[in-house]
């Protein structure tokens, strides 16, 4: 049987099989930074505790599968319910109670409720990476020369469809507009009846549901979890919002992908230490020559 | 007014008073009929999963001597201090140690980066200093005559392990993943490992870096399928290698692995899960070793460590404390305040020249290099244990 499409070279069957890598790290990044450039858009701050909320869905899900016995399915379900109950309690414990004091008070607050959330988990779970159990049978398939991974494959599936279903709330639902029209100007969304706290809490909800997946997402693909592993994917998300543009969702998805891609092609064709410096440096090279980033930002916000 | 001034100088007189007590608790020397020696063990940071496995231990040892009469009738206390595994950290410790607690000599520090920076103090103090873990190779050469190792460096346990490796699975070209940040693990896959497969014509064929606490291997591992070795050599802490052996066996890249001594430990079984099945390392220390002392020292740990069994090092911090027993009552080691500085010299002096010591480790003696002249038995994961292959 001739194979469905065949690559003879080597090199390009790696090259391919970098870029899938590139893509399931991406889309884990693409997850965070959309929730951080949602609560961007609408309340012009940066939320540091979220990399702790994504934390906090990896463990939920570790736990409803390890110590619960549900499957995966439920472990999603329970991650996103409680992430998002988990983001909406931040809001009102430590940014609503300190919005007045301008935009520095609420990121000094959630970076303080970072902490807590760090050392709570420290506490329940010891500070050692713990494994995550192996849900998704993982195998091999080949199509021509190339194999794909079905956990892989579940990844990007899985989170594409995700941000396909963002996509859409916000563009195409009641919802969506409330929220585009409070980060626009929250007093004249007001003033025409949207119900701008509910949208907050809502923004909030769906914000933190992004980061729960991811949470489990990255349980899954990298087999392991451990309470300070949302500083350096939350530090990520952060540098791919203004490689994106503060605020703007399209931007988040694409710079996330392209941070990821980075990276891995980074790992494989340049030298593997300087990864982190890659990101951070185009980041810094986005400040310099486009400040609104790749997608422009947000304007400065009327209220 | 008046009154306010008056709370205020009996507050000041208050705080006076704490910071005089607390002088006062510090103490000058050693109490009467007790020995002092110092520890310095990471109990927190990424390291403390091994702090604690060796902090069973040194308790341990230090109960077993005492309730068999101390040494010389005198009891042995250990000062212990937290490096939270940073350099700096175990400075401090190790100045207050040698300076103001004023022990005879210290049970550590832990990792080969403590060790580095806390071994020029053991000169300068001229205080014994004896890792049982660091084992970055050269490293108590470096610093003769107060800065000893009783840990094998790999570039001596390793070589049973990479003869074993090549010859069951017939290995002529591996790739080495190395992370850089670790001392340790930098000198295996950097130094050791290209040194001892040089050594057997095993051509490397493939290198890639990281630094600790990686991630996604996801394109370390494609880059090595790529390559295409009989085999990969893993020079990375507990959950890094764990990590990668289970991306690679995910990539469908299932070839043998052997790993740097720092894997071996129950957490990278727990890690890898049955991903980890066959990756062969070396240790200094089996568990199962069926000799009587050994024996008695696990069955011991494990009563106290939630029946866990101790890594290497921990037995190799069981076997200091015995070390110290020994040269406190042959070197003639007085314990008196005014001779701490002679007792310190004797002590380094019976260290230095220490022949068949039998520990739980097995019988071993102290090199010239302020080393310990182990070997190291060949260890294969399978089915979460760490068994004789």
């Amino acid at each position: 049987m001739t194979p469905l499409f065949s690559v003879s070279n080597n090199d390009m069957m790696i090259f391919i099989q970098q870029i899938l890598n590139g893509l399931m790290l991406g889309c884990t990044y693409a997850l965070v930074a959309l929730g951080y450039t949602l609560i961007f858009g609408l309340l012009r701050l940066i939320h540091m505790a979220h990399g702790e909320v994504l934390m906090i869905g990896a463990y939920v899900a570790l736990t409803i599968i390890a110590y619960l016995s549900g499957n995966l399915f439920i472990a999603m379900i329970g991650s996103m319910i409680l992430t998002a109950a988990l983001g909406i309690t931040i809001y009102f414990a430590s940014i609503r109670q300190v919005e007045k004091g301008g935009h520095l008070s609420p990121l000094v607050s959630t970076i303080g409720v970072a902490i807590i959330l760090q050392e709570i988990f420290t506490k329940l779970f010891t500070g050692e990476k713990i494994a995550f159990p192996e849900t998704i049978v993982s195998k091999n398939i080949t199509l021509g020369d190339i194999s794909f991974n079905t956990v892989q494959i579940f990844i990007i599936v899985l989170s594409f469809a995700t941000m396909f279903i963002l996509y859409r709330v916000l563009k195409g639902t009641m919802i969506g507009k409330c929220i585009r029209a409070v980060s626009e100007n929250t007093v004249t969304a007001q003033l025409l009846g949207v119900p701008v706290l509910w949208i907050i809490v809502v923004t909030f909800g769906i914000a933190s549901v992004l980061a729960g997946i991811a949470g489990v997402l990255v349980g899954i693909a990298y087999h392991n979890v451990y309470p300070l592993m949302g500083i350096e994917i939350g530090l990520k998300g952060l540098a791919i919002i203004i490689i994106g543009g503060m605020g703007n969702a399209r931007g988040a998805m694409f710079s996330g992908l392209l941070v990821g891609l980075m990276e891995i092609f980074s790992v494989a064709y340049i030298s593997s230490s300087y990864k982190d410096a890659f990101t951070f440096g185009l980041m810094v090279v986005i400040l310099i020559w486009k400040p609104g980033g790749l997608f422009g930002t947000v304007a400065e916000k009327r209220t | 007014m008046k009154r306010k001034g008056l709370g205020l100088t009996a507050l000041i007189f208050f705080c006076f008073g704490i910071v005089t007590l607390q002088f006062m608790a510090v103490p000058g020397n050693a109490v009467a009929g007790e020995i002092q020696l110092g520890a310095l063990i990471p109990l927190t940071g990424f390291a403390s999963g091994f702090g604690q496995n060796q902090k069973v231990a040194l308790d341990l040892a230090v109960e077993e001597i005492n309730k068999a009469g101390g040494i010389k009738g005198n009891t042995l206390s250990v000062i212990t201090y937290d490096t939270e595994s940073k350099g700096e950290k175990a400075i401090f410790g190790f100045r207050k140690l040698a300076t103001q607690d004023k022990v005879l000599a210290v049970l550590g520090p832990f990792l080969s980066t403590e060790a580095e920076v806390c071994f020029p103090l053991a000169n300068k103090y001229s205080i014994v200093s004896i890792s049982a873990s660091a084992a970055k190779p050269g490293l108590a050469a470096k610093h003769r005559p107060y800065g000893f190792t009783n840990s094998t460096s790999d570039l001596n346990t390793l070589p049973p392990a990479v003869d074993y490796w090549e010859k069951k699975h017939n290995i002529k070209k591996v790739c080495i993943v190395t992370d850089i940040k670790d001392a340790l693990n930098k000198s295996t896959g950097k130094i050791v490992f290209p040194k001892l497969f040089g050594a057997k014509g095993i051509e490397v064929i493939g290198t890639s870096d990281f630094v600790t606490g990686e991630m996604d291997f996801s394109a370390h591992v494609s880059k090595f399928k790529g390559m295409n070795p009989d085999g990969v050599a893993v020079s990375c802490t507990v959950a890094d290698a764990a990590g990668f052996i289970k991306e690679a066996i995910k990539q469908g890249l299932e070839k043998p692995f052997i790993g740097g001594v720092a894997i071996q430990t129950p957490k990278f079984l727990e890690l890898a899960g049955k991903d980890a099945n066959g990756t062969v390392t070396s240790a200094s220390f089996w568990v199962e070793n069926p000799v009587p002392k050994s024996m008695a020292f696990v069955e011991e740990f494990k009563k106290r460590y939630g029946g866990k069994a101790p890594n290497p090092f921990a037995a190799n911090m069981h076997e200091n404390v015995y070390i110290m027993k020994h040269l406190i009552e042959t070197m003639g080691v007085t314990n008196k305040s005014g001779d701490l500085t002679s007792d310190r010299e004797k002590i380094q002096k019976g260290l230095a020249s220490l022949k068949n010591f039998d520990g739980v480790t097995g019988t071993f003696s102290m090199l010239d290099t302020g080393t310990v002249d182990k070997s190291g038995y060949v260890l294969m994961a399978m089915d979460g244990e760490w068994v004789r292959p």
